[in-house]
């Protein structure tokens, strides 16, 4: 039986899925495996959550529960990342093609977490201080001082001829 | 490289595509799944604690009426009232009756809907359902009943912002909002940066005024604990 939270539910999905995966993508440094990851497991805290959340703001709720998503996974690949592989783990092709956006995901990928997630918020989804302050639950000093931090972490990164992107990921 | 602040709205201007209706319903299906492992989680804790009233005559009276004469004008034979907007309001045909049944843990409150009773008490003391006599007792059902539950204002994030307009609730700043004529729902803050969230399904048949007046009935008490996530 479909009931009206599925009905308003999927309503939802199909109008913000796509971006959801987009900035999931771009806060993952472009891994879009794991943006898919961290979507589905938004997506299924708003579902739980939809007969609290009907009447907020949905969008503004969902950018919080997928920042959330992204930090305690980041949280769990810091312990991951103590264990030892036999091979190389694939990572994603860099297109040729797309050079300058591909090394500026990358880029995105070295920053911490919370950082990213205030340059991404603030500069990729064009929200004001105020509203990524309210996605991070944070102050909007916190906010002005991550994005100004990411972004002058960006320069050096993006400006560094002889960085190697498969190096140092937190 | 363009600036850096360039670099990065235009990475925003690449957009998926729209998901495919089989995504869509996955994505459901995911949802679904985990509301149901939820409620298998939650289902003992709540059940030690549900108050079946039903044709208990007495038990949790209102206005001090027989439960019988209760049943007359009560949301279950109410006519369906939904907010389309564009049309004003009928007037409601329910009204809020001085409670006297059993409190929820947590909680204090003077007036309910004529008729309804404490139907689910959660365990952790921040949340109960009212609901009229005959309504299923599914406890993540709210389809016509009244739901209070108390949150941390900073789990919430910017509460003042949510719903459509402010009202006034223990002379307080409180939002108000209706989603899609599903159902009401408004919000007030108490003491120590507590926030009450009240949602009435719009076919119990009350009036914005009516939620506020029955929100300014609802106090906590030094019992209530606080729920996350």
């Amino acid at each position: 039986m479909t009931t009206a939270r599925d009905e308003e539910f999927k309503d939802f999905v199909r109008r913000q899925r796509a971006a959801l995966l987009s900035t999931a993508t771009i806060m993952t440094g472009g891994d879009p495996h794991l943006a898919e990851d961290l979507v589905q497991v938004c997506l299924t805290k708003l579902y739980l959550a939809w007969p609290r959340i009907r009447s907020m703001k949905l969008d503004a709720y969902a950018r919080r529960v997928l920042v959330n998503a992204l930090i305690d996974e980041k949280r769990g690949l810091f312990r991951k990342r103590e264990q030892a592989w036999a091979e190389v783990p694939d990572r994603p092709d860099r297109p040729d093609h797309d050079g300058d956006r591909y090394g500026l995901l990358e880029a995105l990928g070295q920053l911490a977490p919370g950082m990213r997630a205030a340059v991404v918020l603030r500069y990729v989804e064009g929200l004001n201080v105020q509203e990524t302050a309210d996605a991070l639950r944070c102050s909007t000093g916190t906010v002005k001082s991550q994005a100004s931090r990411g972004l002058a972490r960006l320069r050096e990164l993006v400006s560094d001829p002889h960085h190697s992107w498969q190096g140092d990921k937190p | 490289m363009t600036d850096i602040t360039d670099g990065l709205a235009e990475l925003g201007e690449h957009r998926t595509e729209a998901p495919s209706e089989h995504t869509v319903a996955t994505d459901l299906a995911r949802g679904r799944a985990a509301l149901r492992r939820r409620r298998l989680r939650l289902g003992g804790a709540l059940s030690a604690t549900v108050l079946v009233i039903g044709g208990a005559a007495g038990y949790l009276s209102v206005s001090g009426q027989p439960a019988a004469r209760q049943h007359h004008g009560t949301a279950a034979s109410a006519p369906l009232k939904i907010h389309h907007g564009g049309t004003a309001p009928a007037p409601s045909k329910i009204r809020l009756a001085a409670y006297r049944g059993q409190q929820p843990n947590g909680f204090n409150v003077t007036s309910v809907p004529q008729g309804f009773h404490l139907q689910i008490q959660a365990s952790n003391a921040n949340s109960f359902i009212l609901a009229p006599p005959g309504a299923d007792k599914d406890p993540s059902s709210f389809v016509g009943k009244l739901v209070v539950t108390a949150e941390a204002g900073s789990e919430l994030g910017n509460w003042e912002s949510f719903g459509d307009r402010s009202v006034t609730v223990h002379g307080g700043h409180a939002r108000i909002g209706n989603q899609k004529g599903s159902a009401t729902q408004l919000w007030f803050g108490v003491a120590n940066g507590v926030v009450v969230d009240v949602q009435a399904w719009d076919s119990i048949g009350l009036t914005d005024q009516q939620l506020i007046n029955f929100a300014d009935g609802v106090t906590t008490t030094p019992a209530l604990q606080l729920g996350h996530g």
